[in-house]
């Protein structure tokens, strides 16, 4: 079990985002992503989810060997790659239980079908493990939800859908202590032969509960350096300045061209 | 008479079908006048009726729910005059279905009496053209009506609805929430107006219209107007019409749901809430069937 990304060249309108990142995650590690706002950790993510804001310049994603860049959204997803949003979306009317049902049924054999009692005592105790409350199947997904509840529903879905390969962009902003614990033990649980997990993150505190096998920073559309916990430690400690100032990074120029916005109305008085 | 087989499992029942009327209920109909009082359930099931106007009159202090179900292979043109005396409620349940491409006209006043409230369901699932215009006039203090109405347009239909409240007693409240769908080439047209007259203070006049255009055809119009001449009052409206959101799409295919998977879902939002709440199982499931066959298999014509 095996995800290769290979000297990957991102663009969003005509900017190029990622600039060559090369990345190999094995079943069992846990790879934790770095870096200073802007530099293209979600946009990883979001392109090897499949994104279709994102172009692809060159470069290739493989799992298994197997180049997905030709796969949709939902084929990646099946395929056993997940990504727990930064801002999960509200979709009204659409209850947890529905969407999760449906999105398990999906994976199933054509002709096989969930078995709902077996899936209502796994939701059930999934739900209970990361203290949503009873009423959670049967709310609307993530609509009135706070953002922690929002995390927390993503890591839910993770636990019922069994990904191979999981990228956690975040997963750690707006949470508190208490519920950044609870999400750290459950991710951490979920840790096997058969999972390779990207965690994407600002701070240490998320890497406390969820122990990374190795760091990666990201500059500039680029992994400039990969360590261990020592790295972690440094970052926390003195920020990313001396990474930039041992590599002889200089901070991103994005050359923008003037654009018209056309003319204003005039008023002439007479 | 032939009839819908799940009409025979219901206690009372009104049949009125081309000439012929058939009463299974103890209340009285005669002279185009059905009396209601006390309280029960009572279906109403009109199939190419023709017919003057029919009135309902529902006394003091009672409690109905009265479902209404319009099947029509022919072109038709209905009126109801609906009286809500003082302290009644009435719950109105309204699925209104063609058989066959036709036109269908369906006017119908509520008049509402005091401390009377009347929900208002109604789901718009038929073929060919459509007419509907709805009044409802709060004629005294305290009356409240609530109006939740689910269409779905398919096919080359075409719909043309009107719905009118007018406020004419203080303490009056009204709420419209319109879930409106178009898929294939289906023309939706609205006019939704609330009036608060002069004197009527302490009334609460609402609205809100959502619309989904499933494809690159359909068209939703909706023209929400307020009509308030008075200060002392509370009255909002709103039109939200769009395609399905793309970020909803993208999070749904995200787990692995097909496009059409998720499409289904998404709609399915939309149109749930409104369907869970009807009360009886058969007039559910006939809703439900409907819908599949609206979304679903239109997109193949």
């Amino acid at each position: 079990m095996i995800l290769e990304i290979k000297d990957l060249y991102v663009s969003v309108e005509d900017n190029i985002i990622l600039q060559g990142v090369n990345l190999t995650v094995k079943g069992g590690e846990t790879h934790a992503i770095m870096g200073p706002n802007g530099t293209g950790k979600s946009t990883l993510a979001s392109i090897c989810m499949g994104h279709p804001k994102y172009k692809i310049e060159s470069g290739d994603i493989l799992v298994d060997g197997e180049s997905i860049l030709d796969k949709s959204v939902d084929e990646r997803s099946r395929m056993g790659i997940f990504l727990a949003m930064q801002n999960p979306t509200e979709v009204p009317g659409v209850t947890n239980f529905d969407f999760v049902k449906a999105a398990l049924q999906t994976r199933m054999e054509e002709g096989k079908h969930l078995r709902v009692g077996k899936f209502i005592l796994q939701f059930e105790s999934a739900s209970s493990d990361l203290k949503m409350g009873k009423g959670l199947a049967h709310r609307f997904l993530n609509q009135g939800f706070s953002g922690g509840e929002k995390k927390r529903n993503e890591i839910l879905q993770m636990k019922l859908l069994k990904p191979k390969f999981a990228f956690l962009d975040e997963i750690d902003s707006g949470l508190d202590v208490d519920a950044l614990r609870i999400v750290g033990e459950n991710v951490t649980k979920q840790k096997s032969a058969d999972l390779g997990l990207v965690l994407i993150t600002h701070y240490q505190r998320l890497l406390d509960y969820i122990v990374p096998d190795f760091v990666h920073v990201m500059i500039n559309g680029k992994i400039v350096k990969t360590g261990g916990l020592d790295l972690i430690e440094k970052i926390d400690r003195e920020g990313y300045d001396w990474v930039k100032t041992e590599l002889g990074i200089t901070d991103f120029d994005v050359r923008k061209e003037p654009v018209s916005l056309g003319t204003c109305p005039t008023k002439t008085l007479k | 008479m032939k009839t819908p087989t799940y009409l025979d499992r219901k206690e009372q029942v009104i049949i009125l079908k081309d000439k012929e009327i058939i009463n299974r209920t103890p209340y009285l109909l005669e002279n185009n006048l059905l009396k209601l009082s006390g309280s029960g359930t009572l279906f109403l099931y009109v199939e190419d009726y023709q017919m003057q106007n029919l009135n309902i009159l529902l006394d003091d202090a009672s409690l109905f729910k009265l479902y209404m179900i319009f099947k029509s292979s022919l072109p038709t043109t209905y009126h109801f005059n609906i009286e809500i005396n003082d302290t009644s409620r009435m719950d109105v349940f309204s699925v209104i279905r063609n058989i066959e491409k036709t036109s269908v006209q369906i006017n119908r006043e509520f008049l509402l009496g005091k401390s009377s409230v009347l929900n208002l369901s109604n789901a718009l699932l038929n073929m060919g053209n459509t007419t509907i215009a709805e009044t409802v006039l709060l004629q005294k203090p305290y009356a409240e009506v609530n109006l939740d109405q689910l269409n779905i347009g398919a096919y080359n239909d075409v719909y043309h609805v009107r719905q009118d409240i007018v406020h004419q007693a203080p303490h009056t409240i009204s709420n419209i929430n319109n879930s409106l769908i178009s898929n294939a080439n289906a023309k939706l047209s609205y006019q939704v107006s609330g009036k608060i007259d002069k004197g009527n203070e302490f009334s609460s006049c609402k609205q809100s219209n959502k619309g989904i255009i499933l494809s690159e055809s359909g068209e939703i119009e909706v023209l929400p107007i307020l009509y308030i001449d008075e200060y002392n009052v509370e009255a909002s409206h709103g039109a939200a019409i769009g395609q399905i959101d793309e970020e909803q799409l993208y999070y749904l295919l995200s787990r692995g749901l097909t496009e059409t998977e998720a499409r289904s879902l998404i709609i399915s939002g939309y149109t749930k809430p409104f369907v869970g709440a009807i009360e009886d199982d058969d007039i559910r499931d006939l809703v439900e069937r409907q819908i599949v066959k609206r979304i679903n298999e239109a997109d193949i014509l």
